[in-house]
């Protein structure tokens, strides 16, 4: 018996050294395990054994039985192991090949100009306002200290409806509105389209936006107005870069001040795109004409105030180079798409 | 206001370049736009005296000159001109010489003859034959100064030894569209006084101007001040090389002695003069009155021109002679024949010159000096000036007397102004003797008076009214540099507007989609909106339009954004880019009548256009149903779009619609308005009303439990008619499955055997949950039965077997 026994353990020994895969795996077990298999042949044969005997050589068969199996399923992990490992071979990929193509827009250069601003000046205390771009004369003009017929009125030549109805042609009439609805103090800016007649070039484009900055408060001083625009121009353009004023004129403010900042592209050293100077124009500001406050019913002995006024295209084409302005408003594909490769 | 160094030079002393005087002006806010130095562009010219004339050997045309240019021994230059002489003084260009326009001068040779260099005629030279009157057309200028050494440097002998600066003339400094203005400018950045230009004048002679001319103001409201003399024995002539040198730089044209000294005192003092032929003035008599409703004048410019009341005229005892301030009239205009001239020297309103001349589509000069603002205080001396003028140029004989017109002198204002407000204006604390020294230095006579400055304004000033004003001037001298830089206090929190963050949120999500950021103009034309089909009554074509627009294709406002968009596709596609998606966020306008009485409404609008390969309509579709849920817009039915949008496919355009409300529409652009666009591809394009998509919008109020129990599925083939919308077909599943239904989706639609021709099978997945159970069979049979009833009867559809 104990021979016997010790041949099938041989057997299914050799014959699991052979097999190559589960189905063999599986043939093995059917033929020693399965209803007419050798070992369950045995212990059909085990009633013509003595009572003695029997306890003893169920015993070996259940043994050898736990030992086959244990074998056969250590066969068949092995297999399976094998067979994963080849399957993961064979589903090896190239790499390098492009990945599914996702369609990602960006957009327009002017509105991440416009957002950064906007993002810069709520930083500083500043809430967003915005008004009609097609505007009464009363708002754009007259409350602006621009009375009909006034010669600065030839500088922002202006696109007309009629009479009183116009295009703006800077969103100062939202800063007049406000301070007409709205007691100091006032911290705004107004950003938004505005027009003026001058035909399409490289520099010049008779719709175009601005964001517009108003400080009315007690004891504003032209030093806020620089420090705000310092603070401004640094988180637009980089730490480091400075801001200069230059004596203007403007008829909403006085004392007026066109504002340089340090080049960027040359830090100031003096570069083709600073002309030379080290200085690029972005902004005009100043006080605001106490005349101005009078006609909006604010009192110009108590408060003072200041405004500035960016032009959101200069600012852009100066960002980023962008030598004309026909590509702005062109829309050519191969212009805008540039502005998605790369954090703006 | 182009402004030569050499004329300032005459009030005030400036001793530096040219370029660091432009810089110091700059900062004191005399903005300058350009230098032109005119001595840096002549370069190695010199006087030369022609010694011989002789004929070249090989040309018929060219002369070989032996000129003497103090070198000692004569250098030989030939020349293709021939008006030159033995004993000629002319320009001579030496060996490595430069001339304006960056022309560089060398030895060489011409057919075998060396030619040391070249003669030059006054063109080459940039000196008009205006301004040098023996300069002829073709050929070698001819100087006829006295005293020239031959090798003399040319340039002090043309003027060129010069440059001339082109100042930005702020709105509010009219005074200094003049160089006596810009001088006292000029003195505060070079450290100096201004010299006043000599005004004495002799005038000799019988009788008085009174006894030559009557003159009377009718409207002194519109012309609060009128000067004139006169001068007889009028001797017409060119006036001298300084003046007419002069006037060329400064951009006017030389003309003759008498014209040219108004035009020399209108630069030099800022006061625009008109000359009169006395003897031309009818019953010698000037009325300075209001034009009459259709009155008609013929003015210097040949033209006949139809006036209002609002205008002001200079008549005479006949009529209406000129425009005032604007332009004379014909009949007295200045001749080769004049002998009595009568200046006049006024002040005409600014408002009303700007009204007249802007009706008339007139501008001049003086009138543009009059609109900006004429200071009547100066009216008189300018009239002397050039009265001193005419004696100092021998043009003729002034007559005693002179007519001033001035009924309402007002004192020169003046301003106090406390210390403490003009610090907060500034922003920095200048000490009080600075402060006077520098108002002091600009000519506003200032004292202290405790805390507070008492200025008064310099008569040549007209814009020290009030303390801001004189902040402006201590600031722009003691320099924008001393500003310091502080922060503000009481640092409130800045809030950006619902439209902006509306707007960011709605261009990510179409950046995310594939589309690219668009901007275009908010003009259209006519032209567009046929393009889009519009029948004439169509709401859209209800467009505000520009009284002066930049040409017919930019003369409305739009009303929708779509023509704009479509031109985008049709340029994008014409330059061959490969199909793409763009959006854009702007406005409408809306007016409620036209033409306009109020403002229209301004409505936020996005637009949506694609082309190319991976468009279609169920794309663009796609894209607005995810702007819609991401808004929380649900429930929304699609219809076609029909007369909504003429400018879509009739059978490929939708509206989609929030209950009543219309969102939008989209759709294929229609074939006749892509080939208006002048484009070829195929476009597809949506317009979706942001403010009608917030006024539908909904917000995440909190999150719901995850689902606890299986969802089941059942597909279903419905047989339908193939004109049966699908979405309906959906909506009545959705409808009838009730409140287990969790979502009814589209899988297939199929068409061609064994569906009979005009029938197609839609395949739609159901899906039911309940949330407290798993459902049981009989649930699931009841929900499909009532499904497969409710499409059966809605739409006459059978279960596909």
């Amino acid at each position: 018996m104990q021979e016997k026994l010790d041949e099938i353990r041989r057997s299914v020994q050799e014959q699991l050294l052979a097999a190559g895969d589960s189905a063999q795996v599986e043939q093995i077990r059917v033929s020693v395990l399965g209803r007419k298999g050798e070992l369950t042949a045995l212990l059909k044969g085990m009633g013509k054994l003595s009572p003695e005997e029997r306890p003893i050589v169920g015993q070996q068969v259940n043994a050898l039985r736990q030992e086959i199996e244990a074998a056969l399923a250590a066969k068949e992990a092995e297999l399976q192991e094998k067979e994963k490992q080849a399957r993961l071979e064979k589903e090896a990929l190239d790499v390098s090949i492009p990945g599914k193509p996702v369609k990602v827009g960006n957009v327009h250069p002017l509105s991440s100009t416009l957002e950064k601003i906007i993002t810069i000046f709520t930083g500083l205390g500043f809430s967003v306002v915005e008004g009609p771009e097609v505007e009464l004369d009363h708002y754009n003009f007259e409350l602006l200290n621009l009375p009909k017929n006034h010669p600065a009125r030839d500088a922002q030549d202006t696109f007309y409806f009629n009479e009183n109805i116009l295009l703006r042609t800077h969103t100062s009439p939202v800063q007049a509105r406000t301070m007409l609805s709205q007691k100091p103090p006032i911290r705004i800016i107004c950003p938004g389209r505005v027009y003026r007649v001058d035909e399409l070039d490289a520099t010049h484009s008779p719709v175009f936006s601005q964001c517009e900055g108003l400080v009315i408060d007690e004891g504003v001083t032209m030093g806020d107005l620089k420090g705000t625009l310092d603070a401004f121009a640094q988180a637009m353009y980089g730490e480091g870069i400075q801001t200069r004023f230059r004596p203007s004129f403007f008829p909403f403010t006085e004392p007026s001040a066109e504002v340089d900042v340090t080049c960027a592209a040359c830090k100031g050293a003096g570069c083709r795109i600073c002309k030379g100077t080290g200085w690029i124009e972005i902004l005009g500001a100043g006080m605001v004409n106490p005349h101005v406050l009078e006609m909006c019913g604010i009192d110009p002995e108590r408060y003072t105030g200041f405004a500035f006024g960016i032009g959101i295209e200069r600012v852009t084409n100066l960002k980023y180079n962008v030598p004309d302005m026909h590509l702005l408003f062109e829309n050519d594909l191969r212009f805008l798409s540039q502005f998605g490769k790369g954090r703006v | 206001m182009l402004a030569p160094l050499s004329w300032l030079k005459q009030y005030v002393s400036i001793d530096m370049a040219p370029e660091e005087f432009a810089r110091r002006m700059i900062m004191n806010g005399n903005a300058v736009e350009e230098v032109e130095n005119l001595a840096a562009e002549v370069e190695n010219v010199v006087v030369g005296k022609v010694l011989s004339v002789a004929p070249h050997a090989n040309s018929d045309h060219l002369h070989i000159c032996q000129v003497d240019v103090g070198q000692g021994e004569p250098i030989q230059i030939v020349t293709g001109a021939d008006n030159m002489a033995a004993g000629d003084f002319v320009p001579v260009a030496l060996h490595d010489s430069h001339l304006p326009g960056g022309v560089h001068i060398k030895r060489g040779k011409l057919r075998g003859e060396v030619s040391n260099g070249m003669m030059c005629s006054g063109e080459e030279l940039g000196v008009p034959a205006d301004v040098y009157p023996s300069n002829v057309e073709h050929g070698l200028l001819i100087l006829r100064e006295k005293d020239l050494v031959p090798g003399q440097d040319i340039r002090p002998v043309l003027g060129l030894d010069d440059a001339v600066l082109n100042f930005e003339i702020l709105a509010n400094r009219p005074d200094c569209l003049s160089m006596l203005g810009l001088a006292h400018e000029a003195a505060v950045v070079a450290g100096g006084a201004v010299q006043e230009p000599a005004c004495d004048v002799a005038p000799a002679g019988e009788g008085t101007v009174e006894d030559l001319v009557d003159v009377s103001v009718e409207a002194p409201d519109l012309c609060r001040r009128y000067c004139a003399a006169a001068i007889r024995n009028i001797h017409i002539a060119p006036s001298p090389l300084w003046m007419r040198q002069a006037l060329h730089k400064a951009g006017v044209r030389p003309i003759n002695n008498v014209v040219d000294i108004t035009n020399y005192v209108m630069l030099e003092m800022g006061q625009p003069m008109h000359a009169f032929d006395l003897d031309q003035v009818r019953g010698r008599k000037i009325l300075v009155r209001r034009a009459k409703d259709g009155e008609t004048i013929q003015t210097l410019d040949g033209k006949d021109r139809e006036l209002t009341q609002n205008m002001l005229v200079i008549a005479d005892a006949e009529g209406a002679t000129g425009l005032a301030g604007i332009m004379g009239g014909q009949e007295s205009e200045i001749t080769e024949n004049t002998k009595l001239v009568l200046f006049e020297s006024a002040c005409f309103d600014s408002a009303c010159t700007r009204q007249a001349g802007r009706s008339l589509g007139m501008h001049t000069e003086a009138q543009g000096r009059f609109e900006r603002g004429v200071n009547e205080r100066l009216c008189r001396k300018a009239l002397e000036r050039a009265l001193h003028l005419m004696q100092e140029l021998g043009a003729g004989e002034v007559v005693p007397g002179v007519i001033d017109i001035y009924p309402e002198e007002k004192p020169l204002p003046v301003v106090r102004a406390k210390a403490d407000y003009l610090y907060t204006l500034m922003g920095v604390e200048v000490p009080m003797e600075t402060m006077q020294e520098i108002l002091t230095g600009l000519g506003i006579a200032t004292r202290v008076e405790g805390d507070e400055l008492v200025c008064t304004s310099p008569v040549w000033r007209q814009d020290i009214v009030r303390g801001a004003d004189i902040a402006e001037e201590v600031l722009r001298i003691y320099g924008y540099d001393h500003i310091p830089s502080t922060k503000m206090r009481k640092a409130e929190s800045g809030r950006n507007s619902e439209h902006q963050t509306r707007d960011a949120i709605v261009r990510r999500l179409l950046c995310g989609m594939g589309a690219y950021e668009a901007a275009t103009f908010s003009f259209i034309g006519p032209k567009w909106l046929d393009a889009l089909r519009l029948p004439e009554d169509s709401p859209l074509r209800l467009a505000a339009r520009l009284q002066n627009p930049l040409g017919e294709e930019n003369s409305l406002m739009r009303t929708t954004l779509v023509p704009s968009m479509l031109n985008v596709l049709a340029t994008n596609f014409n330059r061959g880019n490969a199909g793409a998606a763009f959006f854009e966020i702007s406005k409408r306008f809306l007016p409620k009548a036209l033409p306009l009485t109020e403002l229209p409404e301004e409505r936020p609008s996005l637009c949506i256009g694609l082309y190319g390969e991976d468009a279609d309509f169920y794309a663009l579709k796609g894209m607005v149903e995810a702007l819609f849920a991401a808004f929380g817009v649900e429930d929304v039915a699609f219809q076609r779009a029909g007369d909504a949008a003429p400018w879509l496919h009739p059978g490929r355009g939708a509206a989609a619609f929030c209950g009543k409300i219309c969102l939008g529409t989209l759709g294929e652009a229609h074939p006749d308005t892509m080939e208006a666009f002048d484009c070829k591809a195929r476009a597809y394009v949506a317009e979706i009303d942001l403010a009608a998509l917030e006024s539908c919008q909904t917000y995440v109020s909190g999150v719901r439990d995850m689902p606890k129990f299986p969802a089941v599925q059942r597909d279903f083939a419905f047989v339908l008619k193939e004109e049966t919308p699908v979405g309906d077909v959906m909506r009545c599943a959705k409808k009838a499955a009730g409140a287990l239904c969790e979502g009814v989706q589209l899988f297939d639609i199929y068409r061609g055997q064994p569906i009979a021709e005009g029938e197609k099978s839609v395949a739609l997945k159901v899906v039911l949950r309940a949330a407290d159970h798993t459902l049981e069979e009989e649930e699931i049979v009841r929900v499909c039965d009532a499904v497969v009833a409710a499409v059966s009867a809605n739409f006459g559809a059978r279960l596909r077997s």
